[in-house]
């Protein structure tokens, strides 16, 4: 395998667009990295070959006359196997829509190919996107590249696998309880939930949750990260909540640094939940951001503490489209209780969905209230670092029905309130296993986000590294 | 008291026309009454507003988003 695989797009984007990296090899050497490791990783549903190297010989004849559109040009990317492809089956992880063909693509992926971007293949994820271990699904159980006994996260676990193993240089997911930000963090890798509205949802196949789904990028580093944000941030007709704005530069504005930025520390809610190595190096970080000039200081957002209570929301959000799914039985479930979830959902009350709506916006009032007082929060992303596969950690990674996951506890909250977060990688511990730094910004300031994370990421990690399973093949 | 597995049985029969065997709905259970604690929990809570004579629609935090 190549070292050309193992660079981030802005690595490789001044090579592309010089001509001296070819897109035609480019592809060649991605689909030979899949073809030696994505056995093992099981990061892919879907691989077309014919189709991303025609695309490549397209893109290389491009560049050749002088149309070179951007930094995404003939880069090989990734989509989570909820999102439209046309002509590509989208699976959602499970056997039940195994054959299911759109003839579109969905607009990030319309807006990715505009960028001149290829589309390499589909990327696993925990059936139906309703779980954060991507383990036991109809089509293999993904492996963190970091110790191939753990789960990568999820629900995008195949997507934040095979960025971090360096089988695609960039990838798009799907967030509504964490999920981006769950594998990104447990992959070493950097995941972005952008601004709800930000970027549109057209195409993700069926809507699970619709007020609480975002679609982002994963991404080898937060450079990274923001050359895909631009491409993917946008008014989109075709999805009613999204929300025209003002267009940003969000490459350009990563070097303005944190001098001056207001950090809030929500110690009453994430810190108290987090392994206390977890919580010891994103404290590190912090100490980073503020010998770079932030501010930081201590804030509360004591209704988060109810937040468990808002799985009646979801539960009987989700059934709506999965239901016709759900009447077939549990058998057709590869995760039997993602149909328990389903079903036990129908007996939730209209008044106490109601109810819970009024949680939900007295969180989100508490949080706005909090976001006047500091520009950015930081926290840890994740409680622990990646489970073991096939243990009883695992399984109590799953959610219950009013009992939230102990996975996705720190990341829900930027879903309910449409907020931006990242995760970035700030360390590993003892065992060799990434942890993810959590920075939260105000709706719309997906910049300041994206700012900070890069100047820690400079001062502190240098970015990308490349983890065992792709070190050692 | 709970809901017996009859009754989560004929609720699901007859709210959502999902039929299913009891040995089923007894796997369910443990769902069921984890539900209902969080309805419980989530009823007990005071969330403000709840006088009808005072509450206007800019109040109303129920299905603003």
């Amino acid at each position: 395998m190549s070292e050309l695989t193992t660079l981030t797009i802005h690595q490789l984007a001044p090579l592309l667009e010089r001509r001296e990296v070819s897109p035609v090899e480019l592809m060649q050497e991605t689909l030979a990295g899949i073809e030696a490791l994505d056995g093992r990783l099981r990061t892919f549903i879907t691989v077309w070959p014919e189709q991303a190297l025609a695309d490549a010989r397209a893109a290389e004849a491009a560049i050749a006359r002088g149309d070179y559109r951007g930094p995404l040009h003939g880069v090989p990317l990734s989509i989570k196997d909820n999102i439209a492809v046309a002509g590509w089956p989208t699976t959602n992880g499970s056997a039940l829509m195994a054959d299911f063909v759109t003839d579109y693509d969905a607009t990030v992926v319309r807006r990715l190919r505009q960028a001149g971007a290829l589309v390499v293949g589909k990327n696993n994820l925990h059936e139906w996107a309703m779980g954060v271990t991507c383990a036991g699904g109809p089509f293999g159980s993904v492996c963190n590249p970091w110790d191939e006994r753990r789960v990568p996260g999820g629900s995008s676990g195949g997507s934040a696998a095979a960025v971090s193993a360096s089988l695609v240089y960039g990838a798009v997911g799907t967030d509504g309880k964490g999920s981006i930000r769950i594998p990104a963090a447990w992959c070493g890798i950097v995941g972005l939930k952008p601004t709800y509205g930000l970027v549109s949802r057209f195409g993700q196949l069926p809507p699970s949750s619709s007020s609480f789904d975002h679609l982002g990028p994963l991404a080898k580093d937060v450079t990274d990260a923001a050359l895909l944000l631009q491409v993917l941030a946008g008014h989109d007709p075709q999805d009613p909540t999204s929300i025209p704005s003002a267009s940003r530069d969000y490459p350009s504005a990563l070097v303005r640094g944190v001098q001056g930025l207001r950090v809030g520390l929500p110690e009453d809610f994430f810190f108290e939940q987090a392994d206390p190595e977890v919580a010891a190096l994103v404290r590190q970080a912090v100490g980073v951001l503020s010998a770079l000039g932030a501010e930081v200081r201590e804030v509360a957002i004591p209704s988060l503490r109810h937040m468990p209570l808002l799985d009646a929301v979801l539960s009987s959000e989700i059934p709506a489209f999965l239901w016709p799914f759900v009447r077939q039985g549990p058998a057709a479930f590869a995760d039997r209780t993602i149909w328990e979830r389903i079903v036990v959902g129908q007996l939730v009350r209209t008044p106490d969905t109601l109810r819970a709506a009024r949680l939900r916006n007295l969180i989100r009032r508490e949080f706005l209230a909090t976001m006047e007082t500091v520009d950015l929060l930081a926290m840890p992303t994740t409680p622990t670092t990646a489970v073991p596969r096939d243990t009883p950690e695992q399984q109590a990674a799953m959610p219950l029905l009013g009992h939230q996951s102990p996975v996705t506890v720190l990341t829900v909250p930027h879903d309910i309130v449409g907020m931006p977060a990242i995760t970035i990688p700030c360390g590993f511990t003892a065992k060799g296993l990434p942890v993810g730094l959590m920075l939260g910004g105000r709706h719309w300031e997906d910049e300041v986000v994206l700012r900070a994370a890069y100047a820690y990421e400079q001062a502190a990690t240098g970015g990308y590294q490349i983890p065992p399973a792709r070190r050692h093949g | 008291m709970g809901l017996s597995v009859e009754t989560v049985r004929e609720l699901l029969r007859e709210c959502a026309d999902l039929d299913l065997p009891p040995a089923e709905v007894e796997r369910l259970m443990p769902r069921v009454e984890r539900l209902q604690a969080l309805m419980r929990q989530l009823r007990a809570l005071d969330l403000g507003g709840d006088d009808p004579r005072t509450t206007h629609y800019i109040d109303d935090r129920r299905l603003s988003p």
